[in-house]
């Protein structure tokens, strides 16, 4: 009865003190009907009493509790043996003949069968009762044993549902824990990629700026993909796009350095581009950046004061070139071998392209996560992304860009994507 | 699924890459670049049967050919890989690495 590991199964069962249950009723409700005896129990044994989680046939008198001392059970016969008690007739039985149970409640013929936890820990017992002596059959017994059994069955598989239900628990705050971290942690990081990220300035008049980025689905908001664009003193408007080798925070953090470093180069500076992407490769390798990009780089020259044609100076270091459309809806690649990207060796050589914005022509650069499909080649996929681009030249720019990745992304980006479309108004639109 | 093997002998190490190149072999990747400049013998990457690369591959390739350049040795492309070709020049790289195309699966 007090060995420990027994009674912190008691505990564990949680049946003492709980209100009557169906199950449990049903099981006794059976036994007494199929013994034909008066009474019949589902015990709870712990060190001082034996709970009556069922009784039937028994009326427990208001404020009286549902259960008799240990000393006073047959249930403790059982408990201790953890075999069953099969007695005609208690007074004849040395063990039990001195019960106040016989006297107290009448007992005079007592059967049960010992009540157990899955790990066979024996909590108490299935019986039932008579108030005169009665000698019982084989089917008695073996219903009783059968009867038993499904009451140690049911208190089982509950105690099964509820170490679920706690792992469950614990799992759950667990879960809502590290979800919260990781909320806390990709919002800083989206905090700070936003705020390198903004919105591009305001440009001449007569030029229309564009930008949009989708981080892939996957990088958790994270990229390493970026757009800039600004003003010289000198009134040229620099763009690039850039995409950072890599997919991790890492990624995201030489975004940071790279971006900054080629604006840095170019702000004020009589650069061409291919000098500013060399000299940006200098730096990533003198500063130990340690990353890899691609990026293309445009300068975008003052408008001829006759035609509002403007002149375009552009470098790419392994990126995908530029595609340039025209008003009357024409569209091209600027299609050149693209230069190394950064990162890798510095001191080579890289080359300026040139070409001429008239207005309505739009430039657009973008990154390959725009076009990312596994199965086809590079070729194609520019060529396909050249036809829609012409067919959407006349369109309002914003209006351009929403197709272009309607288009071509339908689902979620599998890869970080960035695009940034320039226009030259048309005159009438300049006014 | 992707796989980057490295197979040393003689006068040269061999990075056989078969699959998909991507995020997933990445780390296979790194140990298969450093095993290989360890070697201190010429490269011969086979990306014949290589079905797909992004630029996380295909800057494994380029900077491991930069670093064995460094060293004074080669790094050969064994094809054809029409697909990884492209990728190459899309990321300005095609004259950093030679390309051997040959047919048969026998040992190079």
């Amino acid at each position: 009865m007090f060995e420990s590991a027994r009674l912190d199964a008691v505990l564990r069962s949680r049946l003492l003190d709980t209100p009557p249950e169906e199950p449990f009723d049903r099981l006794a409700r059976l036994a007494r009907d199929l013994t034909g005896a008066p009474m019949a129990f589902v015990t709870v044994v712990d060190e001082r009493r034996s709970f009556w989680k069922s009784c039937i046939g028994v009326s427990v008198p208001e404020g009286e509790l549902s259960e008799n001392a240990v000393e006073e059970s047959f249930c403790q016969y059982v408990v201790t043996s953890g075999e069953p008690l099969v007695l005609a007739d208690v007074r004849e039985d040395e063990r039990t003949r001195d019960n106040p149970s016989i006297l107290s409640m009448g007992v005079i013929a007592w059967a049960g069968y010992p009540v157990h936890t899955p790990d066979g820990q024996v909590l108490g017992t299935f019986c039932v009762v008579d108030t005169e002596r009665r000698d019982w059959t084989d089917a008695d017994v073996r219903a009783l044993e059968a009867l038993s059994q499904a009451v140690s069955s049911e208190i089982g598989l509950r105690m099964q549902l509820d170490t679920a239900r706690r792992d469950a628990e614990g799992a759950r705050r667990q879960i809502a824990q590290a979800e919260g971290h990781a909320a806390e942690s990709e919002h800083v990081a989206l905090v700070l990629q936003r705020s390198m990220l903004s919105p591009p300035p305001a440009l001449h008049d007569d030029l229309e700026i564009q930008v949009r980025y989708l981080p892939a689905v996957a990088h958790a908001q994270i990229g390493g993909d970026w757009y800039d664009a600004f003003l010289q003193p000198d009134g040229s408007t620099v763009v690039v796009v850039g995409d950072v080798v890599g997919h991790d925070i890492r990624a995201a953090a030489a975004m940071g350095q790279i971006r900054t470093l080629v604006r840095a180069l170019a702000y004020g500076r009589p650069l061409t581009p291919a000098q500013v992407l060399s000299a940006a490769d200098d730096a990533m390798d003198g500063l130990h950046v340690g990353s890899m990009a691609t990026v293309v780089i445009a300068h975008v020259q003052a408008p001829d004061p006759l035609d509002g044609t403007r002149r375009v100076q552009w470098s790419s270091a392994g990126h995908l070139p530029p595609l340039m459309s025209t008003a009357d809806g024409g569209a091209c690649v600027l299609a050149t071998t693209p230069d190394l990207l950064l990162g890798v060796r510095p001191g080579g050589v890289r080359h300026d392209h040139e070409e001429l914005l008239r207005p309505g022509a739009t430039l657009l650069l973008l990154t390959d996560g725009l076009i990312e499909q596994r199965d086809r080649s590079m070729q194609a996929r520019l060529d396909d992304l050249q036809e829609l681009f012409a067919g959407l030249a006349a369109s309002p720019l914003a209006t351009m860009c929403d197709s272009l990745l309607e288009s071509c992304l339908p689902g979620a980006p599998q890869d970080d994507v960035a695009l940034l479309a320039l226009r030259v108004r048309t005159r009438d639109e300049d006014g | 699924m992707g796989d980057v093997s490295v197979f040393l002998s003689e006068d040269h190490t061999l990075i056989l890459m078969t699959g998909d190149i991507d995020l997933a072999v990445v780390d296979d990747l790194e140990y298969a670049g450093r095993d290989a400049i360890d070697a201190g013998l010429p490269i011969v990457a086979d990306v014949r049967r290589v079905t797909s690369m992004d630029s996380i591959g295909a800057s494994f390739l380029v900077r491991m050919a930069a670093a064995l350049a460094d060293r004074g040795l080669s790094t050969t492309l064994l094809g054809p890989a029409p697909r990884v070709r492209e990728l190459l020049h899309t990321i300005g790289a095609q004259d950093m690495l030679e390309w051997r195309d040959r047919n048969d699966f026998t040992a190079p």
